[in-house]
């Protein structure tokens, strides 16, 4: 089997989370025997074609010429991707959300080989249920039409399942589930946790982490204030803040503002390895998001074998069993988190045990490996149909 | 066995469009049979003496500007392009492609591709001729129009004017363009094309 997979982000280009999902996804289909070819976009002093066994990655111009809007950029590049796609061969096309759909679609009909698309967002969703400016209809249109092109849709969670239903108008029988994966970190195993909390907190002191985009949609918002709720009672407790973005600011006055600035520490952004070991090293990790299609960060923590705090909504909801890997608390109400936050801290045992069952389910329901499997399971319910299929090409061209 | 001729055309009316169809009639005398693919707007009348107008039902039409409306009108040209060669025709059944504009040049340029088969492009006028502006959009067209043209086995130029821009703005060598002003010096180079490409084959 041949699948040609399209994303504008592959490492080294890393702009959000689907450079990793396509790197570790592509990776362990090649290890099943898929063979892969990745098309993405091109970066500075990396080879134009990789070659790593099953695995081909060709890196396209990401184009030269002025372009007058993001749109009119991400269409010129699939222009480049369709025409490097022209040389490999495949059995099936899958592309990841709209930003390759262009290429997805014009190669569907012209090889006619199946088209499946994995939708990580969708624009409305992004933008909050507001579909108001050109840019943001033309990209809404074009998840549409590409939803409907498809084959099968992939979506991480039942949530983005309803989303796609009630934004898109797809057809639920179309859409199938698979969660993203996680990779297990060695250097999980490797961390020496006594150093790594006290560059952050006393050893008195309980370690709550929140790792995200400082935005509104992901509560942390409502974490300062039951933090802040949760320290009126009890100050065994520091708050460790990762991430950066538009609210950083204004939340960092606020803490300061109320006298327990020392019981906070933001980190901004920091890199991989120091966050891997502040998972490893917390007590408990809290993610209190208001929109969340999966909500990674919070298996990231699981895998560590932190018991986590999250809202009951989007992927998050479906991530945690409550009370066997953490607790859920209702979107954007700060009793409840700060309630929930005071019980696990509260708790050593409880918090021991459901860490030690997070990392167990994370391991069996949420490796790379078990999330390869259950889409080369869909690549060949889809080539079935489509071995039966009159819309097959019967000539090919000589 | 039909020897098919695929044309590529964003415009079928106005002056670009009269070119369209007359060249099209003018081929099909010859005794090619010709299909024409364009945006549907409108229809403009079932097959005429061998010539097959076939409009493209366009699924993207909330667009930001020309380049996003023609670029995300190719998954619907080559959905129309793939009925057409796997379902009506015989993909080996086609010999030529050619595009009008720009905009035609980058549709049926993944035909070519795709079916590597010659390409000719029809220039009534450069993005220079049609707007002295330095906008970011005309930029971005002059890029295109210079990337598919170069992409074009031959280039036949409308005007004089096109033919002097179209070497000297985007150096194409002089001996892939040639100037036609009359559907006949069309159909001549069509046919010069063909016996070219076909002698090349042999």
């Amino acid at each position: 089997m041949k699948v040609l997979m399209f994303s504008w982000e592959y490492p080294p280009r890393i702009i959000g989370g689907l450079a990793r999902h396509v790197y570790w996804l592509s990776k362990a289909l090649a290890r099943r025997g898929v063979e892969v070819t990745v098309i993405t976009l091109d970066y500075p002093e990396t080879p134009r074609v990789e070659h790593e066994r099953n695995l081909k990655i060709v890196r396209v111009s990401s184009y030269g010429y002025q372009s007058s809007d993001f749109a009119s950029w991400v269409h010129q590049f699939n222009l480049n991707m369709i025409e490097a796609a022209l040389e490999e061969d495949a059995s099936i096309i899958h592309v990841h959300d709209w930003l390759t759909a262009i290429a997805g679609i014009t190669l569907k009909h012209l090889l006619r080989r199946p088209l499946i698309a994995t939708f990580h967002s969708t624009e409305r969703g992004r933008r909050q249920g507001s579909i108001v400016e050109a840019m943001q209809s033309h990209i809404h249109a074009i998840e549409w039409w590409l939803a409907y092109e498809s084959w099968r849709i992939i979506v991480c969670s039942n949530y983005m399942k309803y989303e796609l239903r009630n934004s898109l108008g797809v057809p639920e029988d179309k859409i199938a589930v698979i969660p993203n994966g996680i990779h297990l970190v060695e250097v999980l195993h490797a961390v020496d946790v006594h150093q790594v909390r006290r560059r952050y907190a006393e050893d008195w002191e309980k370690l709550v982490l929140f790792v995200g985009r400082m935005v509104y949609e992901k509560g942390v918002h409502v974490l300062v204030d039951a933090a802040l709720s949760l320290l009126s009672r009890s100050q065994d407790v520091k708050f460790v803040i990762v991430g950066e973005g538009p609210m950083r600011k204004e939340l960092m006055d606020k803490a300061y503002r109320s006298g327990f600035g020392h019981k906070f520490y933001f980190t901004g952004f920091i890199e991989d390895l120091e966050l891997y070991e502040l998972y490893r090293s917390c007590d408990v990790a809290v993610f209190p998001s208001l929109y969340e299609p999966f909500g990674i960060v919070a298996l990231e923590a699981l895998m560590a074998g932190k018991p986590v705090i999250v809202s009951d909504v989007g992927g998050l909801s479906e991530i945690v069993i409550n009370g066997v890997n953490g607790l859920k608390v209702p979107p954007g109400d700060v009793h409840a988190l700060s309630s929930a936050i005071e019980y696990l801290i509260g708790n050593p045992e409880v918090m021991r045990a459901m860490g030690e069952n997070g990392a167990k389910i994370a391991r069996e329901v949420y490796s790379w490996d078990t999330i390869a499997e259950k889409t080369l399971n869909l690549y060949l319910q889809v080539l079935q149909e489509y071995e039966n299929n009159p819309w097959k090409p019967k000539k090919s061209v000589k | 066995m039909v020897h098919l001729i695929l044309v590529f055309t964003w415009h079928i009316n106005g002056v670009v469009g009269s070119q369209v169809q007359e060249d099209a009639e003018e081929i099909a005398k010859r005794g090619y049979e010709v299909i024409v693919l364009y945006p549907w707007h409108h229809d403009i009348g079932s097959k005429r003496r061998n010539v097959l107008y076939q409009p493209v039902a366009i699924s993207i039409k909330d667009n930001t500007n020309i380049v996003t409306s023609v670029i995300s009108a190719l998954g619907d040209f080559a959905r129309v392009l793939s009925r057409l060669i796997h379902e009506l025709y015989d993909p080996n059944q086609v010999k030529l492609i050619i595009s009008y504009e720009w905009s035609g040049a980058l549709l049926g340029f993944f035909a070519k591709e795709y079916l590597k088969r010659p390409m000719i492009t029809s220039v009534n006028s450069v993005e220079s001729m049609r707007t002295g502006e330095k906008s970011l959009l005309s930029l971005s067209v002059r890029g295109l129009e210079m990337r598919f043209l170069h992409a074009s086995d031959l280039i036949v130029a409308r005007t004089e004017e096109a033919i002097v821009r179209i070497l000297n703005e985007y150096r194409i060598p002089s001996d892939r363009v040639r100037l036609s002003s009359s559907p006949a010096r069309m159909a001549f180079i069509v046919e010069e094309v063909l016996r070219t490409f076909e002698s090349a084959n042999v």
